[in-house]
């Protein structure tokens, strides 16, 4: 493993795991992180019933899509989508489907979740098939253990950056984190020359946790030399990449780097990929601006201050519709 | 109770007349603040062409307006969504967020030049919609239309203060100019009592020209407090101070507060739309009485400063709430 994308094992000292996290987020913004705690049963049920869950026919995945004049990602969504969008970057359709859940579209949780300002239907309510039987628990489960682990990264993030380790406590106490399952179905056709399961992007909040199954396929921009380098797929192990929000805090320092999942050679066309990615997002209300500590006195910050709900809004706004 | 007058501008075009017609402006402007101009030139096919594309865009899918929101919340261009601003927290006032949804453009393209590089707060890049295509267009005749006719208005008004004709072209001549178009969905029910359809406020620049769609609901305060409608006159535009001229003019007219309200009657209440040119002078332009003006303690500006903390107070609650 080289030390662009190191593995982390979190059992380890908070400390030099903190050191090591600094190294990786100015390098590539990735690493591997093993040694988490999270029951791998867990994780290999997520996946079963996600799975189980798209394998359905397109025709019964329809009826779980958001009405039409719905705001944000809930639910299916199947339409030609193109996550390469808002970086101007024309490529063809991602060959991907998605499905999305957040915390606050579950009962009782948006009116309490300090989203004053937000539009009127931007937190609707989840979406849940009603197959596989027992979907909506193991999600529950696998995004209370997901939360779990995001608290402890961006505390270790916090030391990472010299910060006290509750520095971000108070801009991600009401979180407003989607978990979407990526679903990259069989390949029947030739992909276009610049078609990809899904389009380079960089990803917009805080940190993604992506537990990947063993398919293969992310790369990793390596802007030393322009190369896309290859993430493994380690089983057991999460991929954990920072986000737009996390890199202005930084001011850079950090990068937010773009990847991509790739078409696989003929032979392995189709199999299916899937893979669960958390996609942990600040406050709607947190102001996100450049760390004192990330900027020379006298130098301006690289990006204007931005609120996190309106970033996600916009992103998800231009990616999406 | 305020009485508007309606002001013909045919009549200017004869140097014999042009007097009178400056005289009933210093009226206007001394006593209402707002007068209702006719004869004002703007070709009424072009007025009702950017009605119908601001209509056309507020028509569309919240997720799809969505995507024309500023990241910078700083940002006045681009489209605000209902609930995201309250006009009267300009004026430290508090109200609940007014019932309307706008879109905001200004100078497109902008010069590269020092001076708008350096006043580049009042000049950011426009966000226009894919819908309606020729939104950008229409919206810069519009405001070729609109620069034209304040260019006509302001010469009366340096005649009406004693001054000659072009006295303020050196001061707006690279206005800080922007258009706001403001939808008022149709409500099913009376708002609370501290909810406007646009609260309480007055103009922070030279003059305001605004068209509506003829749906009532423009109150303006008088003196004593009380709110008198400002009836729409059919081809006219509302024209009204704002603070800065007020200034310029010594206090002599009136920067009016006026506010907008459902049409009377019973719920429910229809959509409403209007077209607000909001001018200010330059950024560099020094705001203090003008010669022959009561001059009294008054501490000099920049307009561009007295805009900035006005703007900056009014979207706050994009980042602050």
């Amino acid at each position: 493993m080289s030390a662009f994308i190191p593995v982390i094992d979190l059992t380890r000292s908070r400390q030099s795991n903190a050191v090591i996290i600094d190294a990786a987020c100015r390098e590539s913004g990735f690493l591997v992180v093993s040694g988490h705690g999270i029951d791998p049963d867990l994780v290999s049920r997520t996946h079963e019933i996600t799975l189980a869950l798209f394998q359905q026919p397109d025709s019964w995945k329809l009826r779980w899509t958001p009405p039409a004049d719905a705001v944000g990602l809930r639910g299916m969504h199947l339409t030609p989508s193109n996550v390469s969008a808002p970086e101007n970057v024309t490529t063809a359709s991602d060959l991907c489907q998605l499905f999305t859940m957040s915390r606050l579209g579950e009962p009782g949780v948006a009116a309490s979740a300090g989203l004053e300002g937000a539009p009127d239907g931007w937190y609707s309510a989840n979406i849940w098939p009603d197959q596989p039987t027992g979907l909506r628990d193991v999600w529950l489960e696998y995004y209370a253990a997901m939360e779990t682990l995001s608290s402890e990264l961006i505390r270790l993030f916090a030391l990472g950056l010299g910060l006290g380790e509750g520095h971000f406590d108070e801009f991600v106490d009401e979180h407003i984190t989607n978990l979407t399952a990526n679903f990259y179905p069989p390949i029947d056709e030739p992909p276009l020359d610049d078609q990809f399961r899904k389009g380079p992007h960089s990803d917009w909040g805080t940190l993604t946790i992506l537990s990947q199954d063993g398919t293969g396929g992310l790369e990793v921009f390596d802007r030393r030399d322009s190369t896309w380098v290859d993430v493994p797929a380690i089983a057991g192990a999460f991929v954990v990449n920072i986000g737009d929000l996390m890199a202005a805090w930084t001011n850079d320092r950090w990068q937010s780097t773009k990847h991509r999942v790739r078409v696989p050679p003929p032979a392995r066309r189709r199999i299916p990929r899937v893979s669960l990615a958390f996609f942990h997002h600040p406050n709607w209300n947190a102001l996100i601006e450049c760390l004192p500590s990330c900027v020379q006195p006298g130098d301006a910050p690289l990006h204007p201050p931005v609120t996190a709900g309106a970033y996600l809004m916009n992103r998800v706004a231009v990616t999406y519709t | 109770m305020i009485t508007v007058p309606v002001i013909d501008l045919t009549a200017a075009s004869e140097p014999t007349d042009r007097p009178a017609v400056a005289a009933a402006i210093d009226k206007a402007l001394s006593t209402a603040g707002f007068m209702a101009v006719t004869g004002h030139g703007v070709d009424s096919a072009l007025v009702q062409r950017m009605f119908a594309a601001v209509a056309e865009f507020f028509a569309l899918p919240l997720d799809e307006k969505l995507r024309s929101t500023p990241l910078d919340p700083s940002s006045p261009r681009g489209y605000s969504y209902v609930g995201a601003t309250a006009q009267a927290q300009a004026h430290d006032a508090t109200t609940a967020p007014d019932l309307n949804e706008t879109f905001n453009a200004g100078l497109d393209p902008v010069p590269d030049t020092p001076y708008f590089r350096d006043h580049r707060e009042f000049f950011a890049p426009s966000i226009w919609p894919s819908v309606p295509a020729g939104l950008a267009d229409i919206w810069s005749q519009y405001l070729a239309a609109m620069d034209a006719l304040t260019g006509r208005i302001l010469a009366l008004m340096a005649e009406a203060l004693g001054l000659s004709g072009d006295y303020f072209t050196p001061l707006v001549d690279r206005s800080m100019a922007s258009i706001t178009a403001n939808h008022y969905p149709a409500l099913e029910a009376e708002p609370d009592p501290n909810q406007f359809r646009g609260g309480a406020h007055t103009d922070y620049g030279t003059i305001t020209l605004l068209a509506t769609d003829g749906v009532p609901g423009l109150q303006l305060q008088d003196t004593d407090g009380t709110w008198s409608p400002a009836p729409d006159v059919a081809g006219a535009f509302h024209v009204n101070t704002g603070d800065m001229l007020s200034h310029w003019s010594g206090g002599h007219w009136r920067s009016t507060w006026h506010r907008v309200v459902p049409p009377s009657g019973t719920p429910p209440f229809p959509e409403r739309t209007s077209i607000a040119y909001f001018h200010s002078p330059n950024a560099d332009a020094l705001i203090q009485p003008l010669p022959g003006m009561p001059a009294g303690d008054f501490e000099p500006f920049a307009a561009g400063r007295y805009l900035s903390a006005k703007l900056a107070k009014f979207h706050s609650a994009r980042t602050a709430r």
